[in-house]
């Protein structure tokens, strides 16, 4: 024998095993594998044995109670069979949990009816080897609360392994056993427990296998009655089938309730436990049910009411701008030839001091202001460049005299306007007679050469030539120019048609578009309407310490609003000073809102920036995602996780932080002086003049 | 008004504005623009300009390439976001823009920013809360228009622990890896050898100090009823039997996780649809907060024993701050009612939640709640320490207001009542410790047991024992008493603190004993080497103290219990543990 000998497989003759798993025997080894699937071999062995070989206690108790019937009756034996070995089943189930505590009640029945059994050992009347009989004298509290809790779980069993069946009618088989095992598994250790306490065993070894053993046991036995069930049913459900293709199909014309299939999904289950909770499930306000003429209604309209005559308070986007008010036609400033137009033009305001390098010494910046002045006079005829001109500067036009603005009532439809249904008898009209037209009958293609049309004197092929004269006979014209020109007629009539259907689409397409914009303008100046006063709700809230009130707040935020976008950033930032008395945080409070609004529709670079401003408040402590997630703007959020994130840091990056910044900043600085001598590359100069073009 | 250039007209402009000389560049664009000086000087201003911007992203694009620390996508990233300011601004970068930028730069580096993605998401989701919250405003608690509201406040939550928290999409491998590599990389940056050496260290010391320990020790039980549970099952024992109902949910499904998240934001949305949500907020009440004894989620992702710390996790939070809420609700309604009004002072509001917070074991560490990171280190949990403490010191404290200082002496008074009848009634049955001097002080003995015994104050005693034996051990220094103050728990002999003699202890023994106590398991740990043994005066090892961190603390006594104990006293002493009752076996110091 070798010194490793033991590690080779089969070198120690396998334990014979007897029993149904013995086809499943594996050369033994030691290690958790082999542990485990002994244990599982052995807890089935051993749930198998109490209903195949029960202990001789279960076969006297069997033999004494069972069999009820007069064994010498055949029929009634044979009618109470199945009853007998029922409870055969049942008892050999049960008693091995009820046996402790009824040996114990034997016990003490036994030792009571002897009566002073201590003084009888201590006279001699009893031998003192009697005591080590009676079994329950040696039990201490615990061992017999564990036999009652035996006898109690055992009976609870049945009860329980009862409601595990009764919860696998509605599943598979798979969900089932496994269900029904985690279900009794607990009431296994309990039992385990029961067992061990019963056996005052302290040996831990001994008491991890008795916990597991009554585990698995329980597990198993819980899974295969809950699977049973399914099964069961499955069986059942193949032998119907059996017979189910002999039943009538009747159709089923319609059903007025929709009979929707029950899908498990995480959001099905989300819903069910919601529902548990007695939460109503969420409705979209858009699917809610008209209420009808009678009911009254809900006021959910964000639109403000707007009444013929009134001037209603609204506000005009415009792109790279702030909202600005509406002002009606006829309110607008007529701007004459000569007057100073208010700087609005989108034409950032250069200072000389930003890049004076850029112009050499001859020559001198002049302000914008001095040539918007002329701008009527640029647009010069017979000169070169009119359209150019024309195109740079787009000049400003007096204001019509127009009539106050008619308030549109609301429209929740397209119609088509009276003009464009005019238009689209006449289409309708011109197809019908280019449809009945004897031309349209005839194949176009032979017409047709490469895309060019030809003639008949241009035919050489005499089958198509033929074919040509025939169709002339169709259309009933005899003169062969004639019936070119009249051939082209209809052809360019075709075009024409298929040119107008084209525009007529378009316009109607460009008449909708621009109903449902108006519509959603409409929406978007509500909401802006009540912009201000939003904001100053928000800055009652965030800025408590502020003096002004909310009204006053309100009355700031509108003048704000109006203001420039680049100035409002500037001051928000506190990079400039407001000099008109209204605080930085009104500033910083609309740019939030704007950055909320252009975030929403994915530009976030405004967010980021403004959340580096140092006009607002410092972030509070409390800074979980919960307080973070209260804030009314996204900029916040951004501020107050950054902080948050910070505050996570090393210690030592933390204190370098700022030192570390100045660093960066000073190499940027450095990078950045270098482009007064940097030489400009073809390719920069394209994407110069590429960013400066019309579009 | 803008100007710009007519595609017809570029290809004229190319050719004239490629000539470097700005003169003979204006020269040429007069003669394009039929000799009008102005014009050709505006459209070679906005060329320059345009050019001058350029070369500004050129050289930006530049440094962004030769800067270290940085990764790809956050190059690329930064490119982008300078890009898109200079075009928003149509400008050169100014002084402040530099900071800006500076400070976007050392963000990402350290991964402080928000993911674009997620601002996007955060700003949808915040306009749809803002939308809903006029529709909120005057439904009662619970109503559809709140829950409408708070599924979308629960929605930034998540997107917001989702990216404070970056790990918490990974498994428990890729954590433990990404957070391996953060490590490697730190170490890999610098330069010399020491520094590299001095950097490893730190990490070694990041991984002994992990909160992991901390969450592990208190999972696997439901301790809060009865530990942090104590103070609102005095105060409330509806709320508290409702509460320790819902916080059983989770454990209940122990066995999905998704089922448990599923529990963990329904009983979120649940908390932000109440009335009083946002003035709990406001009021620092401890709702939405990082409990102190789970200050990180990395053992839930261990697979399958992580769902058992998850459920703990999440039970302990629903219990905490669901107790929480409720009382909040009902004692600020009862305080607005009995002074006539329907909106509380904010003063008096933050003192109501302060005493709940306490009361439920988030004491208020005052001056020191900017350190709570550093005490956290130090101690198991110091809010936790402070809420026991507070239960002595907050009826005495005349900052509250006045009406909330009664409800804390009423509420003190019934804590210690309830504990004094507790222990009269269980010394019918067992023996109970009922001299302050000894450490079994509150305790009651399991019968049956060998040595094992049950805390009956929840925490309680220890303070009451502290105070007790240094109170007398400094009046008999003082020469106002003769009584001995201190009294063994093992053999219940009287000893003198502060006798003077060799080895015997002193008041400041008593005090860093007591301290040492209450530490962080790493830091326990330590002490243990330290002292040269553990709690059980064995000789402390390594695989025993690595077990020690990661077995979670009713377990463990389980398992100690057992040595000593017969099975059924130790699975009682397990249930008493694991529903808050510790369990203190003194048989392994007889040995």
């Amino acid at each position: 024998m070798g010194l490793y000998d033991d590690l080779k497989p089969n070198s120690q003759p396998q334990q014979k095993t007897s029993g149904m798993f013995d086809d499943l025997a594996v050369p033994k080894k030691e290690g958790i594998a082999s542990s485990v699937f002994g244990t599982v071999k052995a807890t089935g062995q051993g749930f198998l044995d109490m209903f195949t070989n029960p202990s001789e206690a279960q076969k006297a108790y069997e033999a004494n109670y069972l069999p009820y019937a007069p064994k010498s009756n055949p029929i009634i034996r044979a009618i109470t069979a199945p009853g007998v070995a029922s409870m055969r089943v049942t008892t050999r189930l049960l008693n091995s949990g009820l046996m402790p505590l009824a040996d114990d009640v034997a016990n003490i029945y036994e030792v009571s009816r002897k009566g002073g059994i201590a003084d009888q050992v201590k006279e001699g009347k009893i031998p003192a080897s009697y005591l080590d009989d009676i079994a329950v004298l040696k039990k201490n509290g615990y061992n017999i609360t564990g036999d009652v809790a035996q006898a109690v779980l055992s009976l609870y069993g049945g009860s329980a392994v009862k409601n595990v069946a009764k919860a696998g009618v509605k599943e598979g088989f798979k969900k089932a056993f496994v269900t029904g095992a985690k279900e009794t598994a607990p009431v296994g250790l309990l039992f385990g427990a029961a067992q061990v306490a019963s056996e005052g065993e302290t040996d831990i070894k001994k008491i991890a296998t008795t916990l597991g053993v009554s585990t698995a046991t329980a597990m198993l036995l819980g899974g295969m009655v809950r699977g049973t069930v399914p099964a069961t049913k499955s069986v059942s459900a193949k032998i119907a089938k059996l017979f189910e293709e002999k039943k009538i199909k009747v159709p089923v014309v319609s059903e007025s309730v929709p009979s929707n299939i029950k899908v498990n999904t995480p959001n099905s289950r989300y819903s069910d436990y919601r529902a548990s909770q007695g939460y109503e499930p969420y409705v979209d306000p858009n699917t809610l049910p008209v209420i009808e003429g009678g009911a009254p209604l809900v006021d959910k309209n964000p639109l403000p009411t707007v009444k013929q005559g009134e001037n209603p308070k609204v506000f005009v986007n415009y792109p790279e701008r702030l909202p600005e008010p509406y002002i009606p036609q006829d309110k607008l400033p007529t701007i004459e030839m000569g007057e100073k137009l208010p700087d609005k033009s989108g034409l950032p305001t250069i200072q000389m001091n930003d890049i004076p390098e850029v112009f050499p010494g001859d020559m001198t910046y002049h302000p914008i202001d001095s040539i918007t002045k002329t701008t009527s006079g640029i647009v010069r005829a017979g000169k070169q460049a009119p359209e150019l001109i024309q195109q740079i500067y787009n000049p400003i036009k007096k204001s019509p005299e127009v009539a106050p603005p008619k308030v549109r009532p609301t429209k929740t439809s397209f119609e088509v306007p009276d003009e464009f249904q005019q238009k689209k008898t006449e289409l309708e009209i011109r197809k019908e007679a280019l449809n009945q037209s004897p031309f349209n009958k005839l194949d176009a293609r032979r017409y047709q050469k490469e895309g060019d049309i030809r003639e008949l004197g241009d035919v050489t092929n005499k089958k198509v030539a033929d074919k040509m004269q025939n169709d002339m006979g169709e259309v009933g014209i005899e003169d062969a120019t004639k019936f070119q020109e009249e051939h082209t007629k209809f052809r360019e009539n075709k075009a024409q048609f298929i040119q107008d259907e084209k525009i007529f689409k378009q316009e109607v397409q460009n008449a909708k578009s621009s109903f449902k914009s108006e519509v959603a303008s409409l929406e978007d100046v509500a909401k802006q309407s009540s912009l201000a006063d939003d904001i100053a709700t928000q800055m009652e809230k965030d800025y408590p310490n502020n003096s002004f009130d909310r009204q006053t707040n309100k009355q700031q935020i509108e003048v704000v609003l109006k203001k420039d976008r680049d100035e409002i950033i500037q001051i928000a930032m506190g990079n400039k000073k407001s000099t008109d008395g209204i605080p930085e945080v009104a500033h910083y409070a609309v740019l939030k809102n704007i950055a909320d609004q252009e975030a929403a529709k994915g530009d976030i670079s405004l967010a980021r920036e403004i959340s580096y401003s140092n006009v607002d408040r410092k972030a509070g402590q409390n800074l979980q995602a919960a307080n973070i997630a209260m804030k009314d703007n996204v900029s916040d959020i951004i501020k107050d996780v950054r902080i948050k994130m910070e505050d996570n840091l090393p210690t030592r990056v933390k204190k370098g932080k700022d030192v570390e910044i100045s660093r960066i900043k000073k190499t940027i600085n450095d990078a950045l002086k270098g482009i007064e001598d940097m030489k400009p590359t073809r390719e920069m100069i394209i994407s110069a003049l590429e960013k400066i073009k019309c579009k | 008004m803008s100007i710009c250039i007519p595609q017809n007209y570029i290809d004229a402009v190319k050719e004239v504005v490629s000539n470097p000389s700005s003169k003979d560049r204006l020269s040429k664009l007069k003669d394009i623009f039929n000799g009008d000086e102005k014009l050709a000087r505006e459209i070679n201003l906005l060329y320059e300009k345009s050019l001058l911007l350029k070369k500004q992203s050129t050289a930006f694009d530049k440094f962004i390439d030769n800067i270290n620390g940085q990764t790809v996508k956050n190059r690329a990233k930064l490119k982008e976001s300078f890009l898109k300011n200079q075009e928003r601004k149509n400008a050169i970068i100014s002084d402040s823009g530099l900071d800006e930028i500076s400070r976007e730069i050392f963000d990402r580096k350290y991964k402080l920013d928000l993911p674009d993605e997620a601002i996007v998401e955060l700003a949808k989701a915040n306009k749809k809360t803002r939308e809903l919250k006029p529709l909120m405003e005057k439904t009662p608690s619970d109503s559809p228009e709140r829950i409408a509201w708070a599924e979308e406040h629960v929605k930034i939550q998540e997107i917001l622990d989702g990216v404070i928290n970056v790990n918490n999409d990974k498994g428990f491998l890729a954590t433990i890896g990404a957070q391996a590599g953060d490590a490697w990389n730190r170490i890999k940056s610098k330069e010399t050898l020491l520094n590299k050496a001095v950097e490893t260290l730190k990490t070694a010391k990041d991984i002994a100090l992990a909160p992991v320990y901390k969450s592990i020790g208190a999972s696997v039980d439901a301790s809060f009823m009865f530990r942090q549970g104590r103070n609102l099952l005095v105060e409330d024992p509806k709320i508290w039997a409702k509460t320790v109902q819902e916080a059983f949910k989770p454990i209940k499904n122990i066995t999905s996780k998704t089922q448990q998240d599923l529990i963990l934001r329904e009983f979120k949305i649940k908390l932000a649809s109440s009335k009083l949500y946002q003035e709990a907020l406001d009021s620092g009440l401890g709702v939405g907060v990082i409990e102190e004894f789970f200050p990180t989620s990395l053992a839930e992702k261990i697979p399958v024993i992580g769902n058992t710390f998850k459920a703990s996790d999440i039970s302990f939070t629903m219990f905490a701050q669901g107790g929480r809420m409720s009382l909040f609700e009902k004692l600020y309604k009862n305080t607005a009612d009995n002074l006539g009004v329907t909106k509380l002072e904010p003063q008096l509001a933050k003192d109501i939640a302060t005493r709940i917070n306490s009361a439920s074991g988030r004491g208020n560490l005052g001056r020191f709640e900017n350190q709570s990171g550093f005490l956290n280190k130090v101690f198991y949990s110091a809010r936790w320490i402070k809420s026991q403490t507070d239960v002595f010191t907050m009826p005495f404290n005349g900052n509250l207001d006045p009406i909330v200082q009664r409800q804390a002496q009423i509420q003190s008074a019934k804590i210690i009542s309830s504990v004094g009848a507790t222990m009269f009634f269980a010394s019918m049955f067992t023996d109970v410790e009922s001299d302050p001097r000894s450490s079994k002080f509150g305790k009651a003995k399991i019968p049956g047991s060998k040595d094992l015994w049950v805390d009956l104050t929840g925490g309680l005693g220890s303070y009451i024992v502290l105070a007790t034996k240094s109170t007398l051990a400094l009046a008999k220094s003082a020469g106002l008493t003769d009584m001995k103050a201190s009294k063994s728990a093992i053999s219940g002999k009287l000893t003198d603190i502060n006798s003077g003699k060799f080895g015997s202890d002193t008041v400041f023994d008593l005090f860093v004993n007591f301290g040492a106590g209450k530490t962080a398991p790493s830091l326990s740990a330590l002490i243990q080497y330290f002292r040269g043994q553990d709690y059980s005066g064995n000789k402390p090892t390594v695989a025993g103290t690595v077990s020690n961190l990661i077995t979670p603390i009713s377990p463990k006594n389980f398992y100690e219990s057992l040595q000593d104990e017969d099975f059924v006293s130790a699975l009682i002493g397990w249930v008493a543990d694991s529903t808050g009752l510790s369990t203190a076996n003194y048989g392994k110091y007889k040995k």
